[in-house]
């Protein structure tokens, strides 16, 4: 029995080195062009290994410092209050509907999964979030439209529902009260499933930029990720609509070039490394039933 | 008993109540009435002059104004700031300015103007034209507006423009001059003119540059000799296009009838000639579906194919060709489809203060410092003018939108290093001598027929890149295609535009 | 303390005993009937208070955010003007509908977008299960790392993806044509041949969307008591038996969840993926023109709001149509397991 197992264990981890390459390996194209000279770019094409380095790409970004700092405060901001309350009514609503005994379970269910299939659209959300909840240029605008999706929900469902119904029962026999029940018991035990969601939530913020887009008009409050992506569309745009530049003279020259956008994409997504393993420590196997009696 | 005397009382004080407040609004109204500015200005706005003098007596009001930029600009809010003190000074008013990135504009638009947000003036352009605008109720009418607050501006823009711009019988924007003719033609590395002895003078159409591109294709093995054909051509010797449809309708130079051509041949001979030049090798053979953007900033391109060869365009374009010096050989002379509301801007029917908005858009064509304020930057931070009154922008100038065609009259922008010192005369003796096109007026009202332009639309998207660079066959592909074309309705669309058309001749007079 | 428990326990049967103690004596009018069912469903209420109460404000955030703007959906059906906004705009009944069905192309990209999604949620949940399963096995920190990894190209949006998809399928001087070369083969024109792109469209998706799936399973493997699988080898299991008759059984319902999400938007294509992948090459059109990508191409010059809404509309009744559907098979064969 034990000779069997290092033998395949091994094999998975080629296995897993081989497929963490395949997913590395753009990155890594990414990382390389945004440190590599735009005319070498032009003549050469991308390189995995940057065939003329220069830090020009990260100089340009790294010019108007101000504007990139604040749009690294607003998204801290946003990802750490967002995820926070995210989490904790994602977690609170998918308990109630994934305890077997809640007679209105299938109700509350249909309830929140209907709204994941229809939607009213841009502009009933766009109306209710400025003129009825004032929230324009307000960061409240990019928390709360994507507060709690019907998603996340339905998956912590699905992870509460593995937790042994013979705990909660014995906390009511004890007297526990449902809150005391969710607040000391169920949430300590779901820990892996909360980091999981966790780190899903804060990912979604961290990338937040489409609200920002409709919503903001502040420059001091547009976070990260508009600031990449408004660049790209604008980019596309001209491309796609080259008849338009032509007639006005604008010209794709004015933009930031390749290894820009890559040093972009880069500051932007970097951060996110960093947070991950953060998460990860939570990713601990299921603690057996047995550890909580007492 | 009670209750129902109550209810009678209550009701009689409601009613009186509401007509007291009637009475008393319509005095206001005929108050008002005598002057139409919402701010009860002095009789000096009326007096044509301009209305500066006013300003002590105007209250102070905000007025929003969107507008689309390549790239946000760090120093937005220091220009604002100087912005409005000219503002505040000259109508009494501060200024919210809101640039949008160019990507986002249209959606942030179309979305705020669907929520009936309140706000004054919007840029409204080839992107986002105010013809749509207007039908979708988005705009308001000036015509009161000009007449009181901007009638030099009327007078200073010629009529075609203001045609442009009116929908119904009423105005809808105020265009910002600039260049407003097209003529198309060649631009060529000056490099390889010179190599190849090329005489610039004998190439008149199309296909007279043909030897040229066949001596390239032998000669510089690594060249694209021809770009393709990315733009279309709307004016030559023997059609105009009609304006605001599909760019496939035509009718020919000089008709009296005006009869209305769909796909006529010579339209697809052009196509023609882009897959002969794709069998022949001119046209690079990844054409439709390369970034040949990329080619073109290396230089590798020899010919490239334009309809917009204004003054200066030579200057403008040896950064787009790898710094490479260019010539162009233009193939046609200046003409202008009346116009074709490029580039305006337009005052929101939301808005509280049209009349400020007017103020400020007179103000923004007429006021140069204000203009090159805010197209430029601040004189001496953002860029530096020399004796001769030329600017230049400063090394990592914090503020450089670089498009002067949004904010207002180009023609008061100082000029640029590298322009021609009578650029601007240049450019107004062209827009009022192009040949004007005799349709030029037509305004197609597209809403009976969006199903069929949609589909339309998605059909032509998936062949145009194929067959503007060749590499479709166009004779093998054009019985599928225009197949496809009339399942998407092609004849309705056709018989709509036609009806709409023979109703513009009438009422316009161009037919009896 | 205990009827408070045995209140609490016995809920489940509480109503039926309730129902036989409190039927009527015949020939009584249904008012009592009806009083005493409202009494019954108050008493539900009371019992179940404390969990409803912990699902409040989830309910109101849906209500507010999601319920009160599906108001929209009559834009739909209507001629939206802006000046006469949601309620005054015309109505012009299915008119806005018309153009998703009257070509041939209607057929193509409903099918192209239907087979993919089909496609890309059978390969992304077993791809998943199977590296759920398999990271299961390894020691901590080595699965962080490839957690991690396999992350990665979550952070790329499909813009940047499109331009590395570029770099590897360009022409001329791809990294992928150059291979070819290297090794005597022809370069193949990627951007004109429409044959290979569903394998390239389901490789690249599966590349993107495999970290987050994989993550998912993952923790839901993490919340299986270690006490089966001791069981288990106790009684001399194979890793892979534990791994058919335990696992995966134990994830039955996550699974569930997650296909059935999947099939809530069959018919919403990944425009991102099918939009700047292909580098939107009219060729490719046959093989990656789905439903989304073929409404921006139609809508992008007319910009009309009311049938950018009928589309949604379109793709949410579908949708909706195909859960219920699914939701019943599964309520059939297992009750516990569907979601409603």
């Amino acid at each position: 029995m034990q000779q069997a197992r290092p033998i395949p264990r091994t094999l998975i981890h080629l296995f897993f080195v081989v497929l963490s390459l395949a997913m590395i390996l753009p990155f890594l194209l990414v990382v390389a062009v945004s440190f590599t000279d735009e005319q070498a770019l032009t003549q050469h094409g991308y390189q995995f290994w940057p065939s003329d380095f220069s830090l020009n790409a990260y100089r340009y970004m790294l010019d108007s410092p101000v504007i990139l700092l604040r749009a690294y405060e607003v998204t801290l901001l946003i990802t750490v209050v967002g995820t926070i309350v995210s989490l904790l009514i994602t977690a609170m609503t998918a308990y109630v509907v994934s305890r077997p005994d809640y007679r209105y379970n299938r109700m509350t269910t249909f309830y929140v999964f209907f709204t994941m299939l229809f939607s009213g659209g841009l502009v009933p959300s766009y109306i209710l979030v400025t003129q009825y909840l004032h929230l324009k240029d307000s960061l409240l605008a990019l928390i709360l439209p994507v507060l709690l999706s019907p998603f996340n929900i339905m998956v912590m469902k699905g992870f509460l529902s593995k937790l042994p119904f013979e705990v909660i029962e014995s906390a009511k026999i004890d007297g526990a009260r449902e809150f005391k029940i969710f607040f000391r018991i169920i949430l300590p035990l779901s820990t892996p499933a909360l980091a999981t969601m966790g780190l899903l939530i804060a990912f979604a913020y961290w990338n937040e930029w489409f609200n920002a887009m409709l919503y903001i008009d502040d420059p001091n409050k547009v976070p990260l990720q508009l600031l990449l992506v408004r660049t790209l569309n604008s980019i596309e745009f001209i491309t796609a609509n080259s008849d338009f530049a032509q007639q006005l003279g604008i010209d794709l020259s004015h933009f930031p070039n390749n290894s820009a956008r890559m040093a972009i994409a880069v500051l932007a997504g970097g951060p996110m490394l960093v947070v991950f393993p953060f998460f990860q420590r939570f990713f601990v196997k299921g603690l057996t039933v047995g550890s909580l009696k007492g | 008993m009670l209750k129902r005397k109550i209810g009678t009382t209550a009701a009689l004080a409601l009613l009186t109540a509401t007509a007291l407040a009637a009475c008393g609004n319509n005095n206001n109204g005929g108050n008002a009435a005598a002057s139409p500015s919402a701010s009860g200005s002095s009789p000096a706005a009326s007096s044509g002059a301009a209305p500066s003098s006013s300003s002590s007596e105007l209250k102070p009001v905000e007025l929003t104004w969107y507008y689309p930029l390549n790239q946000m600009q760090p120093d937005q809010q220091k220009v604002e700031d100087a912005v409005n003190k000219i503002v505040k000074e000259k109508i009494n008013a501060t200024v919210k300015l809101k640039p949008v990135a160019l990507g986002d504009y249209v959606q942030k638009m179309n979305t705020v103007l669907a929520a009936s947000e309140t706000f004054d003036i919007m840029w409204t352009g080839y992107l986002i034209k105010p013809e749509e605008l207007v039908r979708k109720g988005a705009l308001q009418p000036l015509d009161d507006l000009i007449q009181q607050y901007a009638p030099a501006l009327k007078a200073d823009m010629p009529q075609y423009m203001w045609d442009g711009l009116t929908v119904d019988g009423k105005i809808y924007g105020v265009a910002n001059q600039q260049i407003n003719g097209s003529r198309y033609g060649f631009i060529i590395q000056k490099r390889f003119a010179d190599k190849y002895k090329l005489d610039t003078a004998s190439i008149k159409k199309m296909e007279d540059i043909e030897p040229f591109l066949e001596k390239i294709k032998q000669g510089e093995p690594g060249i694209i000799p021809f770009n393709g054909y990315y733009n279309t051509v709307l004016h030559d010797a023997t059609f105009w296009g009609v304006p605001g449809l599909d760019d496939h309708f035509f009718i020919k130079v000089g008709d009296p009838t005006y009869k209305l051509y769909r796909y006529p041949e010579e339209e697809l001979n052009t196509f023609r000639l882009a897959s002969k030049w794709y069998k022949a090798g001119y046209i690079y053979k990844d054409a439709a579906t390369a970034k040949m953007n990329d080619y073109l900033a290396k230089g590798q391109i020899a010919v490239d194919f334009q309809n917009v060869l204004k003054p200066g365009v030579e200057a403008e374009v040896k950064g787009r060709n790898g710094g490479n010096d260019v010539v162009i050989v233009p193939i046609s002379d200046w003409f202008t489809n009346g116009y074709s509301a490029t580039t305006n801007l337009s005052i929101s029917r939301t808005s509280k203060n049209p009349e400020r908005a007017m103020m400020l858009i007179n103000l923004l064509n007429s006021d140069a410092e204000l203009y090159n304020l805010i197209s430029n930057g601040i004189e001496g931070e953002h860029y530096t003018k020399n004796a001769e009154g030329f600017i230049t922008p400063t090394a990592d100038s914090k503020y450089r939108p670089n498009m002067d065609f949004i904010f207002g009259n180009v023609f008061n922008s100082y000029l640029k290093e590298g322009q021609p010192k009578d650029v601007w005369e240049q450019t107004k003796k062209i827009n009022e001598t192009a040949e004007l096109n005799p349709v030029g007026g037509f305004k197609f009202n597209s809403e009976p027929v969006v199903t069929e332009i949609a589909n339309l639309n998605a059909v032509w998207g998936e062949y145009k890149k194929g067959i503007q660079t060749g590499t479709l066959d166009f004779d093998k592909t054009w019985p599928g295609l225009y197949e496809k074309l009339k399942e998407a309705g092609e004849e309705k669309y056709v018989a709509e535009v036609t009806k709409q058309f023979e109703e513009y001749l009438k009422t316009s007079g161009l037919k009896k | 303390m205990p009827n408070k428990a045995s209140v609490a326990l016995s809920d489940q049967t509480r109503p039926s005993a309730l129902a036989n103690a409190e039927s009527p004596p015949a020939g009584v009018a249904n008012k009592p009937k009806r009083r005493s069912f409202i009494r019954r469903e108050l008493k539900h209420l009371k019992n179940n208070r404390e969990l409803f109460l912990l699902s409040l404000p989830g309910l109101i955030y849906k209500l507010i955010f999601a319920y009160l703007p599906m108001v929209g959906l009559i834009i739909a059906f209507k001629n939206y003007r802006y000046d006469l906004g949601m309620f005054g705009s015309k109505w012009v009944g299915l008119d806005n509908f018309r153009f998703l069905f009257t070509t041939d192309t209607a057929w193509r990209i409903t099918r192209n977008t239907v087979l993919y999604n089909a496609g890309y949620m059978l390969i992304t949940t077993l791809g998943a299960l199977l590296l759920a399963v398999l990271m299961n096995e390894l020691k901590a920190k080595y699965t962080k790392f490839y957690q991690t990894a396999l992350f990665l190209p979550h952070f790329l949006s499909w813009v940047l993806v499109g331009y590395i998809a570029y770099a590897f399928l360009n022409h001329s001087d791809g990294f992928i044509n150059r291979l070819l070369i290297s090794l005597g083969m022809e370069p193949i024109s990627w951007y004109q041949d429409s044959g290979p792109w569903p394998v390239i469209l389901i490789v690249v998706h599966l590349w993107k969307a495999i970290g987050f799936t994989t993550l998912i399973y993952f923790a839901g493997i993490m919340g299986i008591s270690g006490d089966y699988y001791e069981a288990a080898r106790i009684d001399g299991a194979t890793k892979a038996q534990m791994a058919l008759k335990i696992t995966v059984p134990l994830l039955t319902p996550l699974i569930i969840i997650m296909l059935i999400l999947s099939i809530g938007n069959m018919f919403r294509g990944d425009f991102g993926l099918h939009y700047f992948i292909p580098n939107n090459s009219g060729f490719l059109y046959s093989s990656t023109d789905v439903i989304d990508t073929y409404v921006y191409r139609a809508l992008r010059e007319v910009g009309n709001v009311s049938m950018s809404a009928a589309v949604g509309f379109y793709q949410s009744v579908v949708g909706f149509v195909l859960v219920l559907v699914a939701n019943g098979i599964v309520r059939k064969i297992n009750p516990d397991h569907s979601m409603w």
